[in-house]
């Protein structure tokens, strides 16, 4: 009988991962790109996860602790910075954001 | 601890005498010559006084465990290397470190009152120090790292002070002249540490004498090393910078280019003489180069008009001397002369650098003459040094190069053709070093009657190390030599070492009274005379060799070839440019997406193909 | 078929499609609903693998704090009309991407399956976890002594990300700096 093992968590993290870097690969939209950062931290969460259960030990639940409380920090200081491009440019498209380009 | 002060206080003398300099330069200030050179005296008379405990504590040793040794940090670590900086204090350093700190304490004390004119001589003093510090961490360094840190230190301190007087052009080519020449030998060095760790797996002076290695690789190293030596001890091919390097101050020839700097090639073979002496074409080797360079030299310094030119002449024919010995496997007679020379020629340089003080700055023999009342202790000084290189006994250089000659005949590797070089040399020698001496102290003077009658005798502290050499150079002899380094000599031989003493006094003799026929009431003036032509043939070997070579492949290497591949490399960027800029589309995420093709196929690269987790 | 395995194939499948919304769906409220029920699905599967205390900051923390930011964001920029950006980019580019990325997800999966047969290396099996006291204890005594270090940074960090974001709000528009 098949049971759930952690092998397949990572899978699907691996899944995750992927499907949140093509978003940010794909999308022009800063605020999607952003939701799409936060996939690809969720699914590297859940191998942390499932590694440590893999191998019996904790220090996985406690990386993902502080991985979450990057995140907070990640999407405040992201979502300030988009805040003062709209301010300034009135787009969240990336493709309109090209003044260094210039 | 002593062995440690010993290199320490010239150090420390550099160090104080370097700062005053910069300090009193950048303010414009002169700084007083005796203070700065009581300093730099000093610290060497320190040095000497420690050298000379740590030798009597030697000597209260049992002979077989003569040695101290003293390891102040580990200097490098690299994989199986490991090198400490250790200083070893045996009879061999004994001797050098002695000659160094000794001879150096009364050429420093000598360059108070040569060098009381000059400008910047807190900078003299220092690179006098420092030449001496390294000249320490040379003999007493127990590894090849750090006897190549003492070869090259010395090496750049020669090179400073023969160049001390930079303003003129002619000394800071001598200088660079010297300082590339010793690079020659340099590589010699160091390929023979790269093949000595290599196959011995140390570098360890004494560890390495003591491994197993093959014939071939213990001949090839000891060509090296010799190689090593002819740049740094003058000796064919390498020996014409010594010459040249007479255009630093006289103190620094006595010292550096005479008694102490240019017999490290010596005192490197005798240290390595286990291997050295392994290897019959290594010997021989050296035994002819030395013989060659003694004969060619001592040819040379029979047509110079440059009082101090023949002096460094015959200081490259007296190396060769040296490197016979060695060759011959008599390396305790090597040593025994390298100390005997060391207090004769820097007696002889001293009192040449006296009559130039005197002279002010006149160096051409054939200008002098008659000197013998008006500098009388220079003259009663400069007639043991000549004594003692001529070999007449009882003076020093009798005891030591009669054994050198004596050992050429009848040592397990000598042979009549060395014999015959060493024979011929020494013949060589007592015509030009008597021709040199009648020139300059008896017959007329030859000078302007001003300048005559102008010279005077030198202040105190200049003769006061004149006579302590003369002393020496007269009783050094009798010191011996140490007898650790014993190798193929003392066979039993039905030569008779008193047949061979007499042979080279009767020897000196005759060239001393061809040159007393020749010169005594003859003084027509000859000029410097190139015989050899050694420069000449470098330049046009290498020199213009070189320049030939250069403007050929300037002119069909350039256009041909060089040109062509950066017109095709020009384009072929050109094109990859032009290529790669459609993929610079200035969008963040298309550079992403390359980022992910990248990385890709890279993790392609581990996981499937060959890659170094090929096992997955 | 256990309960662990049928519990773990809906929540994976709802987190997979979820996802695929987010980067689908032309609204950004669409895509950020989206995301709270991958979110969702994420804290099922930690409670699972018996992670109970990643499982209520999952929802707390992401959820809780992360997606109301992001919803509040879009309200404040009135960014909820549908955008259609994805047919912006030409097909090849897409192709590309979507080609690069199949090829990245197979090589991570493959390299995560090499790990099938890993022995652990420690020693805390579900049994011993609850008879030391639970996840949460045993995490938490972790946090505050061995990790106490990291945490204390991890203070610093929000400061600073404090300090920016109201840097980067209170800031004034550059005049001219409008382009498009």
């Amino acid at each position: 009988m098949i049971t759930l093992e952690p092998w397949m968590m990572l899978v699907v993290s691996m899944i995750i991962f992927c499907i949140g870097l093509l978003g940010v690969i794909l999308r022009k939209n800063l605020l999607i790109m952003l939701m799409c950062v936060e996939l690809m931290l969720n699914g590297v969460n859940l191998s942390f996860v499932a590694f440590s259960k893999m191998h019996q030990i904790l220090d996985g639940h406690l990386t993902v602790l502080f991985v979450m409380t990057v995140a907070a920090a990640e999407s405040a200081v992201g979502l300030g910075l988009v805040i003062a491009l709209f301010r300034n440019l009135r787009t969240v498209d990336s493709d309109q954001i090209q003044m260094l380009r210039d | 601890m002593n062995n440690t002060l010993i290199i320490l206080l010239p150090l420390l003398g550099f160090f104080i005498n370097g700062v005053w300099h910069l300090i009193a330069s950048s303010k414009g200030k002169k700084v007083s010559p005796f203070a700065s050179g009581t300093i730099a005296t000093l610290a060497m008379a320190g040095s000497f006084a420690l050298a000379l405990t740590q030798f009597l504590k030697l000597r209260a040793m049992p002979v077989e465990s003569r040695l101290i040794e003293e390891t102040l940090f580990q200097w490098m670590k690299l994989g199986g290397l490991s090198v400490d900086f250790a200083l070893r204090f045996d009879s061999l350093s004994a001797v050098f470190t002695l000659v160094i700190t000794g001879v150096g304490t009364l050429i420093h004390l000598y360059s108070v009152g040569y060098m009381s004119d000059e400008e910047n001589i807190a900078k003299y003093f220092s690179y006098l120090n420092f030449f001496c510090f390294m000249m320490l961490n040379l003999v007493l360094g127990a590894t090849l790292p750090h006897v190549f840190l003492g070869w090259e230190g010395v090496g750049l301190a020669s090179y400073l002070l023969i160049g001390f007087w930079y303003k003129e052009m002619p000394n800071v080519l001598a200088g660079q002249k010297a300082f590339i020449m010793n690079r020659i030998g340099d590589l010699g060095f160091l390929i023979a540490m790269f093949i000595g760790f290599k196959f011995a797996g140390t570098l360890d002076l004494l560890e390495i004498q003591k491994a197993v290695l093959s014939p071939h690789v213990v001949t090839v190293f000891g060509l090296l090393i010799f190689f090593a030596c002819t740049g740094k001890s003058a000796q064919i091919p390498l020996f014409t910078w010594l010459p040249d390097a007479m255009a630093g101050p006289t103190p620094v020839s006595a010292l550096i280019h005479a008694a102490t700097m240019v017999t490290s090639g010596i005192y490197l073979l005798a240290r390595l003489n286990p291997i050295i002496a392994a290897s019959d074409i290594v010997l021989s080797t050296i035994a002819i180069v030395g013989g060659l360079t003694a004969l060619v030299a001592a040819i040379i310094a029979c047509f110079q008009s440059d009082l101090k030119k023949v002096l460094a002449y015959s200081t490259v024919s007296q190396l060769g001397f040296m490197f016979m010995a060695c060759g011959v496997g008599a390396f305790q007679v090597g040593v025994f002369h390298v100390m005997t020379h060391a207090f004769f020629k820097a007696l002889l340089f001293l009192a040449a650098g006296s009559v130039i003080h005197a002279l002010h700055g006149e160096q051409n023999i054939f200008e002098m003459g008659g000197l013998r009342k008006k500098l009388p202790l220079t003259f009663i000084t400069f007639t043991a040094g000549w004594a003692a290189i001529l070999g007449l006994p009882p003076f020093s250089g009798f005891f030591s190069k009669d054994e050198i000659i004596y050992e050429t005949l009848v040592s397990h590797h000598g042979n009549k053709i060395i014999f015959g070089l060493a024979i011929i040399s020494a013949a060589l020698t007592a015509f030009y070093m008597t021709r040199l001496y009648l020139l300059v102290f008896f017959g007329n003077a030859r000078m302007d009657k001003k300048k005559f009658d102008h010279a005077h005798e030198s202040p105190w502290v200049m003769g006061a190390p004149l006579a302590v050499l003369a002393t020496l150079s007269l009783v050094g002899g009798w010191f011996g030599a140490p007898v650790s380094l014993d190798h193929g000599a003392a066979e039993v031989s039905e030569i008779s070492p008193h047949l061979i003493m007499f042979v080279s006094v009767v020897i000196a003799t005759l060239g001393a009274g061809l040159a007393f026929f020749k010169y005594s009431k003859n003084t027509k003036v000859e000029k410097t005379t190139d015989v050899f032509g050694i420069d000449r043939i470098y330049g046009v070997a290498f020199g213009r060799g070189l320049q030939k070579l250069s403007s050929g492949a300037a002119k069909y290497v350039e256009e041909w070839v060089v040109q062509r591949i950066i017109q095709v490399s020009a384009a072929l960027v050109d094109l990859s440019g032009n290529m790669i800029k459609v993929l610079q589309v200035g969008s963040a995420q298309a550079y992403l997406m390359m980022i992910v093709l990248a990385v890709v196929a890279i993790f392609a690269w581990f996981f499937l193909g060959a890659g170094i987790y090929g096992n997955f | 078929m256990d309960f662990g395995l049928l519990a773990f194939s809906i929540f994976s499948t709802i987190a997979i499609l979820g996802s695929i919304m987010v980067i689908l769906k032309k609204s950004p409220v669409a895509a950020a609903f989206s995301l709270v029920l991958v979110f969702f699905a994420f804290a099922g599967l930690y409670a699972l693998m018996g992670a109970h205390l990643v499982a209520a900051l999952q929802i707390l923390v992401y959820t809780g704090a992360i997606m109301v930011l992001f919803v509040f964001v879009i309200m404040l920029l009135s960014q909820d009309e549908p955008v259609n950006d994805l047919k912006e980019s030409s097909g090849l580019f897409k192709g590309v991407s979507v080609l690069g990325i199949l090829g990245l997800m197979g090589l991570l999966i493959r390299a995560v399956l090499t790990a099938r047969g890993m022995v652990p290396t420690g020693t805390l099996t579900d049994e011993k976890i609850v008879s030391m006291g639970g996840n949460v204890r045993l995490i938490s005594e972790g946090i505050f002594t061995d990790h106490v270090f990291h945490f204390e940074l991890t203070s610093f960090l929000l400061l600073g990300a404090v300090v920016s974001t109201v840097a980067l709000a209170k800031r004034k528009a550059v005049s001219g700096g409008s382009k498009a």
